[in-house]
C-alpha cells in the first residue's frame, strides 16, 4: 500500500514538474516568497508617486530654471552667437575636450549611428529604414550631399540636431551638448567622403 | 512484552523511506519552484501600448540607445518619454488606434503608464552605466530583445546570477562598441577587439563583497 502511495506521489511530482517548466511566459506579476525590504519607503526613477499631484516621482524641470549640467555659453549650447549668427565651425573647446579631432569623429560616428541612421541612412543619403518601412513621405529626409547642406555653417547643423527642423524631431533632450558637436563633425566627414566618390 | 504488533516491524523502514523521498520532493519543490529562475523569468505584463521591440529594434534596426538614451550615463536605463515616440509617430501611423495612448499622453502631458518588468529589490544597488562601460552587452542580461514582440524577462536577476558573472566575467565581456549589438558572439571579435577585451578584463573589478551590491 505505502509503495503505491509513494509511486503516486512521485508520479504527481514528475507530471507537475514537467507541466510547469522554468521560464514559462506569464503576464501575472511574479510571486515573491520573501519580501523583506523589497519595497523600501523611497521612490525609484520613473515610479508613480502619490506625494505629488501629477503622480510622478521624477520631477519635470521647473519653468524659468536651467538644469545644472546645461551650458550657459550660447555658442556651445545653441550653436549661435549673441547676434543669432550660426557658429561657423565646431568650437575649439569642444575639440580640445575630446583630445583632438580624431576622437571627436570616432565619437560622432557612434552617436550618428544611434540617432541619425534610422532616417538618414548610414551614408547620410536619406535612405534610412524608417522612411523605407513606413513609406511616409514627410519623414524622408534630404541627402546631406547637396551643396546647400555642404555649405551650411556648423552651427546650423548643430541647431538642427538640438531643436529639430519642421518634420525632423529635436534631439536636444537625448543627445548631450558635446555629442551633438561630435555628430556635426561626423556629418562633415561623411560629406567629404562622398565628394571624393563623385 | 509485545506492545506493537509484528506487522509494524516495517514501520521504521517505511518511515525512513518516506522522510527521504518526501524530503527529497520538498527540497526539489523549493529549489525548483521557489527560485528566481522559476518565479521571475518569463514575466511579460500587458503594456498600455502594444509596442514591439521586434519591429523597432529588429526590423528598423534602431539602436537601443535611441530610446533608452540614459543607459550609458546613469544607473537607470529608463523607458523613453512620449516625446521620443512622437518624433516619428507625429507623422507615422497617425491614425492607428494602437498608438492612441501615446497621442493622448502627448496632448495631455500625462506619461504613458508602462508596466515595469525587470526590477531588483530596493535593497540591491544596480548601475547600468558601469556595466556598459565595462563591456557587458544588453543581450547578456536581457536576452534577444530585438526578437521580442513583448518584452519578457529572460534572466533571473537573482543574487547567484549576478555573482556567477562577477566571479568570472571573462566569457561575458565584449568590446564597448558592441554593447547594443544583439547578434555579437565572441567568435566575431577582430584582433583589435580581442586586445580591447583583454584590457577590459584587466580593468574590471566587479564587487563580490556584500556592501558592493547592498549599499
Ligand atoms: C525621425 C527621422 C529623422 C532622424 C532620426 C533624424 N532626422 Fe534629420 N531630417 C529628418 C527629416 C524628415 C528632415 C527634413 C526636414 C524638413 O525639411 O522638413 C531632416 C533634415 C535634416 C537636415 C537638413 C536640414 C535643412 O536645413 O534642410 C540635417 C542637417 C539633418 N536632418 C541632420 C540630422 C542629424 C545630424 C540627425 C541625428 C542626430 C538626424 N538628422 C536625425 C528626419 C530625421
Ligand atoms: C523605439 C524605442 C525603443 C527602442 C529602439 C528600444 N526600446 Fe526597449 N523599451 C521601449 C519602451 C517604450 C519600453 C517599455 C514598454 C515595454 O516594456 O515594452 C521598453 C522596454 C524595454 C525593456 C524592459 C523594461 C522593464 O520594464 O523592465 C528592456 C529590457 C528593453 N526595453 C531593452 C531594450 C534593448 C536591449 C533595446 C535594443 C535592442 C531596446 N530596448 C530598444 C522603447 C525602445
Ligand atoms: C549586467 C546586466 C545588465 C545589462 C548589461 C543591461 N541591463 Fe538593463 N537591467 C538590468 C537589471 C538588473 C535591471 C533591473 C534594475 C533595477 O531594478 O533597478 C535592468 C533594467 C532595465 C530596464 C528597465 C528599468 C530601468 O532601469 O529603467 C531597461 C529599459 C533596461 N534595463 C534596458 C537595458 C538596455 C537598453 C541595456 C543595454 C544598453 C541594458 N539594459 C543592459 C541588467 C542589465
Ligand atoms: C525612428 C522612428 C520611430 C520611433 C522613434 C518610434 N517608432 Fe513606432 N513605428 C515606426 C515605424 C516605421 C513603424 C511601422 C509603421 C508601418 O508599419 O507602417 C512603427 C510602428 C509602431 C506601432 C504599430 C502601429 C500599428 O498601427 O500597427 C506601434 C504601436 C509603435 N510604433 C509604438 C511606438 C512607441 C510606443 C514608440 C516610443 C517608445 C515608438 N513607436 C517610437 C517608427 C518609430
Ligand atoms: C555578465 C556580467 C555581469 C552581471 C550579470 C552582473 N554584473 Fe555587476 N559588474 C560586472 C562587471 C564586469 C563589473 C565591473 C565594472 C568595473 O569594474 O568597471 C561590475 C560591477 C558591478 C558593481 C560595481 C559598480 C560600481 O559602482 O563600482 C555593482 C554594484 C554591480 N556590478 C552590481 C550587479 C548586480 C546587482 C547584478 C545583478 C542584478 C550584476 N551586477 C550583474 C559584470 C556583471
Ligand atoms: C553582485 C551583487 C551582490 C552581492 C555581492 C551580494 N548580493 Fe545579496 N542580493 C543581490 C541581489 C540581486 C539580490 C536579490 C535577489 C532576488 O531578487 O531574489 C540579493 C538578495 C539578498 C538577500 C535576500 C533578501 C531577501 O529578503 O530575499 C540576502 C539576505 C542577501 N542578498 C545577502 C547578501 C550577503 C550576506 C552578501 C555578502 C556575502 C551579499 N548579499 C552579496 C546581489 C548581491
Amino acid at each position: 500500500m505505502s509503495r503505491s502511495l509513494i509511486a503516486a506521489v512521485l508520479a504527481i511530482a514528475g507530471a507537475s514538474s514537467l507541466a510547469a517548466c522554468q521560464g514559462q511566459h506569464s503576464s501575472e506579476p511574479p510571486i515573491v516568497p520573501i519580501r523583506n525590504m523589497h519595497e523600501q519607503p523611497r521612490y525609484d526613477a520613473q515610479e508613480a508617486a502619490t506625494y505629488f499631484t501629477d503622480g510622478r516621482a521624477m520631477r519635470p524641470i521647473v519653468e524659468h530654471t536651467v538644469a545644472q549640467e546645461m551650458e550657459i555659453d550660447p555658442i556651445l549650447e545653441d550653436g549661435v552667437d549673441e547676434n543669432l549668427d550660426y557658429a561657423p565651425t565646431i568650437p575649439d573647446e569642444v575639440v580640445a575636450g575630446f583630445d583632438g579631432m580624431e576622437a571627436l569623429l570616432a565619437r560622432g560616428q557612434t552617436r550618428f549611428d544611434i540617432y541619425c541612421v534610422p532616417c538618414h541612412g548610414a551614408l547620410g543619403d536619406g535612405e534610412g529604414m524608417v522612411p523605407e518601412v513606413s513609406n511616409v513621405a514627410t519623414i524622408r529626409p534630404p541627402t546631406f550631399h547637396d551643396d546647400r547642406i555642404r555649405h551650411m555653417p556648423d552651427g546650423q547643423l548643430y541647431a538642427t540636431i538640438r531643436n529639430g527642423l519642421r518634420n525632423m524631431p529635436a534631439y536636444g533632450h537625448v543627445v548631450p551638448v558635446r555629442d551633438r558637436w561630435a555628430i556635426v563633425g561626423y556629418v562633415r566627414a561623411l560629406q567629404l567622403s562622398q565628394m571624393d566618390g563623385q | 512484552m509485545q506492545i506493537f504488533p509484528k506487522s509494524l516491524n516495517l514501520l521504521p523502514l517505511v518511515a525512513a523511506l518516506g522522510v527521504a523521498v518526501g524530503g527529497g520532493i520538498a527540497t526539489f519543490v523549493v529549489v525548483y519552484y521557489f527560485s528566481p529562475r522559476f518565479l521571475y523569468v518569463g514575466y511579460e505584463p500587458e503594456q498600455p501600448v502594444p509596442y514591439s521591440h521586434r519591429l523597432h529594434a529588429g526590423q528598423l534596426g534602431m539602436d537601443c540607445r535611441y530610446c533608452h538614451a540614459n543607459v550609458e550615463r546613469s544607473f537607470e536605463a529608463m523607458v523613453p518619454p512620449t516625446q521620443t515616440c512622437m518624433g516619428c509617430h507625429a507623422q507615422i501611423r497617425t491614425e492607428s488606434a494602437r498608438l492612441q495612448p501615446v497621442r493622448d499622453s502627448w496632448t495631455s502631458g500625462e506619461p504613458v503608464e508602462w508596466v515595469r518588468i525587470h526590477n531588483v529589490p530596493d535593497h540591491v544597488f544596480f548601475d547600468h552605466s558601469v556595466h556598459l562601460s565595462a563591456g557587458v552587452g544588453c543581450a547578456t542580461c536581457h536576452g534577444r530583445v530585438d526578437r521580442m514582440e513583448v518584452v519578457a524577462q529572460a534572466e533571473p536577476l537573482s543574487m547567484s546570477w549576478c555573482l556567477d558573472c562577477h566571479r568570472d566575467p571573462e566569457p561575458y565581456l565584449r568590446p564597448t562598441s558592441r554593447i547594443t549589438d544583439m547578434d555579437w558572439t565572441p567568435e566575431d571579435a577582430t584582433e583589435a577587439e580581442r586586445t580591447e577585451m583583454v584590457a577590459l578584463l584587466d580593468r574590471a573589478t566587479p564587487p563580490e563583497n556584500c556592501s558592493g551590491c547592498h549599499r
